[in-house]
C-alpha cells in the first residue's frame, strides 16, 4: 500500500478534503450556536444594568409575571431574582400551535460589584418591567481622606 | 414647512428605533384563536393591534429609558418598539377580534366564523 502514497494523485483525497471542508464548517456553526445561546440569551430574566454613584439600577424584563410571584433577595454582595412565569396549564379543547414564550421556574443570582445597603433596596413593577435600585452600603462608598497638617 | 411635514418627520425619528419581534404563543380551540404576545412595557395607552386584508399587526412600545444619572454597564434586552404581523386564515370573523393587555402581555382573541365550526347535523333514518 506504500506505492498509493508515493504515487499518483489518490483520487479520493478529494472527498477527504471536502470532509475536513465540512468538519470546518460545522465546527464554525457549533462555535456560532454556542455563543448565540451563551448566558446572554438563554438566561432568564434578561437584565440591562445601569450603574450611578448610588450603586445600581436593574431592570429585568419579565412580562406575564406578577408581582406576587416575584421573590428578591439581596444577602452582601448577591442578588437572587426567583419566581415562575407562564404557569397557566393548556385549556383543555385548546391546541398549542406555536410556543415561544418561556415558561416555568426561574432563579437569576447577580453577583454585584459592591456590598448592597440591604435595607435601602428598593424595586417596582410595572408592565411586565422589574426595577430594582440596589445602593451601595455606606461603609464601602469612597470617602475622601483629608489629609492632617503636622 | 406645513404641520403635516412635521408630525411626519417626528414619526420618521420615532421610526428609526429599533423594531423588535415579540415572542408569541399561539393557541387554537374549536371556536377561537388566541394570540399571546410580550410587549414588556407596554399597557393599554401604547399598544395597538390592527387587522387589515387578513392580516393582523401588533405594536408595543415602552421599554424603560434609561435612568437618570446612570451609565449602562450591561444590556441584554433592547429599549425599541415591538412590532409582528401575523396572516389570518379566512376562518377568523375579523370583526369580532378582541384584545386585553395585563402586566405586559397581550392577548388577541380570535373568533372563528359561525359557519366555519364543527356542527353535528341530525341524521334522520
Amino acid at each position: 500500500m506504500f506505492e498509493l502514497m508515493i504515487g499518483p494523485r489518490n483520487p479520493w483525497t478529494i472527498f477527504d478534503e471536502l470532509e475536513s471542508l465540512q468538519a470546518d464548517m460545522s465546527r464554525l456553526l457549533k462555535s456560532e450556536d454556542a455563543a448565540l445561546t451563551s448566558s446572554r440569551t438563554r438566561a432568564y430574566p434578561p437584565l440591562n444594568v445601569w450603574s450611578s454613584a448610588e450603586g445600581l439600577t436593574i431592570d429585568a424584563e419579565m412580562p406575564g409575571v406578577e408581582a406576587k410571584d416575584v421573590e428578591i433577595s439581596v444577602v452582601g454582595d448577591e442578588l437572587s431574582i426567583r419566581g415562575k412565569v407562564n404557569g397557566q396549564p393548556v385549556a383543555e379543547g385548546e391546541t398549542v400551535l406555536r410556543r415561544e414564550r418561556p415558561a416555568g421556574e426561574f432563579l437569576r443570582t447577580l453577583q454585584l460589584p459592591f456590598r448592597a445597603n440591604t435595607a435601602a433596596v428598593k424595586a417596582t413593577f410595572q408592565n411586565g418591567i422589574l426595577r430594582i435600585s440596589v445602593p451601595q452600603s455606606e461603609e464601602e462608598k469612597p470617602r475622601k481622606i483629608t489629609i492632617q497638617a503636622s | 414647512m406645513s404641520k403635516d411635514q412635521v408630525v411626519t418627520q417626528e414619526q420618521a425619528v420615532a421610526e428609526r428605533a429599533p423594531v423588535f419581534s415579540p415572542r408569541v404563543d399561539i393557541r387554537e380551540s374549536p371556536e377561537c384563536f388566541t394570540v399571546v404576545a410580550d410587549l414588556p412595557g407596554a399597557d393599554a395607552k401604547s399598544v395597538e393591534a390592527t387587522v387589515q386584508n387578513r392580516v393582523l399587526t401588533i405594536e408595543g412600545w415602552g421599554r424603560p429609558a434609561k435612568p437618570e444619572g446612570h451609565e449602562l454597564l450591561g444590556q441584554e434586552f433592547g429599549t425599541g418598539r415591538f412590532r409582528r404581523d401575523f396572516t389570518l386564515p379566512d376562518t377568523v370573523d375579523s370583526e369580532r377580534i378582541q384584545a386585553r393587555v395585563k402586566c405586559g402581555v397581550l392577548t388577541v382573541t380570535l373568533p372563528k366564523r359561525d359557519e366555519v365550526k364543527a356542527r353535528k347535523i341530525q341524521v334522520s333514518g
